[in-house]
């Protein structure tokens, strides 16, 4: 089974993440959080083989999600997609630059979005 | 796009969530756009946040427009958006005519999301945001300002920490440079699964000093289990200063810019002559707490003595209650101890003065207890405001006219059980707006205010807590719980049951008087778990309602869970204390009432089979030799019954639960000990394993 922890403040956003992901034909169980808070708080209570944070969040931002989880022996394995509107350059290269593993802009394309996350979850299961 | 616009139709759950967000997220555009409105007509200086805020409602109702493929809602807010990023990075002044547009642009935004619900475009209404956003492309079509010459590169900060900032963050950060404003890291460690409500408390405090520009996560160095946060901050304070003002006694102060820079133009307001000179001199105070015989050390006395609060972690307050609980303990065999000494003529005095020791020590004891308790309380305001604001969002959602009614928001009870109080209280809320506030139209055809009112009281009551639930809608039809209890079985049709137990019936598992659920109150849950939900917690719950005035549900929970009220029951010499949930009734009954069949014994009770177990056997004591008639407790859990034959009944007691070590620990019916106020320990009986295993051996039979 996938655990996918989804960080995302829109509601709505996050249904929409949500379908598209439990569409791939593979048990998926997902964990939402609606703020960056949620996201530290859900870390360490579960092995999470995915991360999708969104940047622009009230707490905290997702690019400092990104620091946090890249910069953090225990999580720093899990691959981690940016999900963000209207891919600033600036953001993008920031956000990969802290190690987030891909940036996929808003409104994604379900079938990118499921692209996307199965690419990376294949390049770490084949290694 | 057209092939998405479809997509999104049919996902209909999606779009309607949609619906009800952008509107949302609309009304907080207003709200703080009149904010705004009455900055600039104050002249006050715009607050970045407010601003900020702006502009992530108008991004995020443009990501979710762009989701749903509706191109002009998401052109207009990303028109929006760039103007409200003009203004928070500072390239857009808040002129008259950016005002204007901006007002403009919202209110056009609330009429095309009105429009969203009956699902087709309004073409008139993309003529409109064609020709705004020209204007507003018109408006701001100024250059970006060139980044400045990087004083960021000038700050001691890890570079992920520079990299992790958005770039509003670190347009704030360059802007308060400008202003020649300090730059520090107030830094702090929290446990992880709790962090929020400490570093709420570390921000609240840092604002009262300056400006929190990001709040940066780092792995705590040391135990896993916490977190550490860095807060960049701007002040007009010298760190020292800072310091020595933040009300956090646990933050650390880090100095960032390495000497306080030029400002490049005047700050707006002369630093107040209280603060300490603007020099260089404060640049490294506070960085070390080791900073030996220099200026810092008074202030960092000053930063320790300026907090009087502590937080810890309420598992250490059980401990403490454990402890206490044991020393109430061995207080009685202190006791004891003296009663012998005193009984006997040649020790009298002795014990006389040991029993005078002892009383003292049981008032402290008393005290202790109190002050412990004390600290595990919060008031219920919290989860209060937490239900209004469910209210407001079902009046959105649902546009009825129903105001929120709170009371007692102060009313203090253990943490623990406040915790749990949340969801059972949602779902009543959720059930009285749904359910029982009529429309507006029926309730003024009734008589009654076309406002309906839900009504949640807290009181205290001695050593519990009553919290009500109440509202004016056209209370439960007891006819139709009947019919429906009847349809589900779990009354016979010819059965006689009084108003209360019809009512009860709302409480049985699998009973809903509505055929749908809504989407409001849904989940499936239902009364049984409201109930289920506060027996775990050793409360009650009961309803009154009369029909077409409304219903009150009233919840009594203990004010914490370290003490029960207790049933205390002797078998032989022995004592237990039964936790009075659990008990539904007591019944005295002449032994030849008692039916034998196999190694099972019954009583008929009102003509249902009751089993029954003899306490005394449970626990190895001697049985009563001399007939006589004995007391039989009938204890309830969740369906399950089970008559407990007692030899004596000795009354109510409130109770202590200690958890036992040693050998008695784990024997099944047992949850703990207490200690009554006649210094003897007593066994608390764990009702649920008793009924259980009872039940099994029936099923097992």
């Amino acid at each position: 089974m996938l655990r996918i922890l989804i960080v995302e403040d829109s509601a709505t956003m996050r249904s929409l993440l949500v379908s598209a992901l439990s569409d791939q034909g593979v048990a998926v169980k997902i964990t939402e959080a609606a703020s960056g808070f949620e996201a530290l708080r859900a870390l360490p209570r579960e092995r999470f083989d995915l991360i999708l944070t969104d940047i622009n969040m009230p707490d905290i931002n997702g690019l400092e999600l990104v620091s946090f989880v890249k910069g953090n022996a225990a999580y720093r394995a899990i691959p981690l997609v940016i999900v963000s509107t209207e891919g600033s350059e600036r953001d993008r290269e920031r956000g990969l630059a802290l190690g987030a593993d891909a940036y996929l802009v808003k409104p994604f394309e379900p079938d990118a979005l499921r692209d996307v996350v199965s690419g990376l979850l294949g390049r770490r299961r084949g290694a | 796009m057209a092939e998405r616009r479809k997509g999104a139709r049919g996902r209909g759950k999606a779009y309607r969530e949609f619906v009800s967000e952008a509107e949302e997220i609309l009304e907080r555009l207003q709200t703080d756009l009149a904010d705004l409105a009455d900055a600039r007509a104050a002249q006050r200086e715009l607050d970045p946040e407010l601003v900020n805020r702006l502009f992530r409602a108008a991004h995020s109702l443009k990501g979710l427009a762009g989701m749903f493929g509706l191109d002009a809602l998401g052109e207009l807010a990303h028109h929006l958006e760039d103007i409200l990023d003009g203004l928070r990075l500072g390239r857009v002044a808040l002129s008259s005519p950016a005002a204007l547009l901006l007002d403009e642009a919202v209110a056009l935004l609330a009429t095309l999301t009105q429009g969203l619900g009956d699902g087709a475009p309004d073409p008139a209404g993309a003529e409109a945001v064609r020709e705004l956003v020209l204007r507003i492309e018109r408006a701001t079509r100024e250059p970006a300002a060139p980044p400045a010459a990087d004083a960021l590169a000038a700050l001691e900060l890890d570079p992920a920490l520079l990299r992790a900032l958005t770039e509003y963050e670190e347009h704030r950060l360059r802007e308060s440079l400008r202003r020649g404003r300090r730059i520090v890291l107030v830094e702090a460690s929290f446990e992880i699964l709790a962090f929020e409500e400490g570093l709420a408390e570390l921000t609240k405090a840092v604002r009262e000093v300056g400006e929190v520009i990001s709040t940066l996560p780092a792995p705590g160095d040391t135990p896993e289990s916490q977190i550490r946060f860095s807060l960049l901050t701007a002040s007009d304070l010298d760190p020292a200063a800072l310091a020595a003002r933040l009300e956090f006694p646990q933050a650390q102060v880090r100095t960032v810019n390495g000497r306080a820079p030029e400002p490049v133009a005047a700050p707006p307001q002369p630093a107040p002559a209280a603060a300490a000179p603007a020099a260089p001199l404060a640049a490294e105070a506070a960085r070390d707490d080791a900073a030996e015989g220099s200026a810092p050390q008074p202030e960092l006395e000053s930063l320790k003595s300026i907090s009087d609060t502590v937080r810890v972690d309420i598992r250490k307050l059980d401990e403490l209650m454990n402890l206490v609980g044991e020393l109430v303990i061995q207080r009685g065999a202190i006791g004891g101890i003296a009663a012998r000494l005193a009984a006997d003529p040649a020790t009298a005095r002795l014990g006389a003065e040991l029993g005078k020791v002892h009383k003292a020590l049981e008032r402290k004891l008393q005290e202790l207890q109190a002050g412990v308790l004390e600290v595990r309380m919060v008031p219920l305001r919290q989860v209060f405001e937490k239900l209004s604001r469910v209210v407001r969002r079902l009046r959105r959602d649902a546009g009825k006219e129903v105001r929120l009614d709170i009371r007692g928001a102060d009313t203090e009870l253990d943490k623990l059980i406040v915790e749990e109080l949340v969801d059972p209280l949602v779902h009543l809320v959720r059930n009285a707006f749904d359910h029982a506030i009529e429309p507006a139209a029926q309730r003024d055809a009734a008589g009654k205010p076309r406002e309906g009112t839900i009504r949640i009281e807290a009181s205290q009551r001695g050593n519990h807590v009553v919290i009500e639930v109440a509202d004016d809608g056209r209370g439960i039809d007891a006819a139709a719980v009947r019919t429906r209890a009847e349809e589900r079985g779990l009354v016979a049709p010819g059965e006689v049951l009084s108003g209360k137990e019809t009512l009860d019936l709302v409480f049985a598992p699998g009973l809903s008087t509505r055929d749908t659920v809504s989407e409001t109150s849904g989940r499936g849950v239902g009364m049984d778990v409201v109930r289920a939900n506060l027996t775990a917690l050793g409360g009650l719950v009961d309803l009154h309602s009369v029909p077409g005035r409304g219903t009150t549900v009233t919840m009594t929970l203990p004010i914490t869970l370290a003490i029960i009220q207790a049933l205390i029951v002797g078998v032989a010499d022995q004592r237990f204390a039964v936790p009075l949930n659990s008990v539904l009734e007591t019944l005295l009954v002449d032994p030849s009432e008692i039916q034998r069949s196999e190694s099972r014994e019954m009583l008929n009770l009102r003509g249902q089979p009751l089993l029954l177990r003899r306490l005394a056997r449970e626990f190895g004591l001697p049985e009563r030799e001399a007939p006589g008639r004995l007391y039989v407790v009938v204890l309830g859990f969740g369906d399950a019954r089970l008559g407990l034959v007692v030899d004596r009944l000795e009354g109510q007691q409130d109770a202590v639960i200690k958890p036992i070590q040693g050998p008695v620990q784990n024997v099944r019916g047992v949850t703990g000990a207490t200690e009554l106020g006649d210094q003897c320990a007593v066994l608390v009986l764990d009702v649920s394993s008793l009924v259980d295993d009872a039940v099994r051996r029936r099923e097992a039979a």
